[in-house]
């Protein structure tokens, strides 16, 4: 069930999407000094930035959702529109989120990039709370 | 003029406690995750031995 004002979702929706995309920034620059450090081998730094990239693919079309809905319904998105757009969310930008997870899973929590993973992790449940989903993306992430 | 930008920056940063974290698209993470992708197999050549 969707409670939180539409026009206020769809702003908020966006900001939380920028804040992804320079935590994921962030992750793509550490896992460069990692890999650099020697610390991650070539295989995992390509899988981490397959990852990043899929991503990176993901945000970008999730940010397109967003403008035409705002395009098409202005500050009166209607609620079936939220839903369809957390829907979007849910499929694409949490999808690739939980591939990343699982490779991240494989170089340990404990490294740097475990930090960028909990920031991201935190930003998306953020996200994902503004739709009114919060439990279920956590019960997704918690799966992994 | 860039000297003026860079301490104005500085001191909103100061006196605001402000982070000045550049927006990044995801257009940008994109174009960032390539070339990390990319990083270490400079000099490969693909299937049909095109470097």
């Amino acid at each position: 069930m969707l409670t939180a004002c539409p026009a206020k979702s769809i702003e908020t929706a966006r900001a939380q999407s920028m804040s992804m995309a320079r935590y994921a920034n962030a992750g793509v620059d550490i896992t460069r000094d990692l890999f650099r450090e020697g610390v991650i081998s070539l295989a995992q730094k390509d899988k981490i930035a397959d990852g990043f990239l899929n991503l990176a693919k993901a945000g970008q079309l999730f940010d397109e959702t967003l403008a035409a809905i705002e395009k098409s319904y202005g500050s009166n998105v209607p609620r079936t529109e939220l839903e369809k757009l957390f829907e979007s969310f849910n499929g694409i930008v949490v999808a690739k989120f939980l591939d990343l997870l699982k490779e991240m899973k494989l170089v340990g929590s404990g490294s740097r990039l475990g930090e960028v993973i909990e920031i991201l992790r935190t930003t998306i449940l953020a996200a994902a709370k503004i739709f009114g989903k919060a439990y279920e993306v956590r019960q997704q992430i918690e799966a992994i | 003029m860039n000297e003026k930008i860079e301490f104005l920056k500085q001191l909103i940063s100061i006196l605001g406690n402000v982070t000045l974290a550049e927006a990044v698209t995801w257009a940008e993470v994109e174009e960032n995750a390539r070339a990390l992708r990319a990083e270490g197999h400079e000099g490969e050549t693909d299937e049909n031995g095109i470097s």
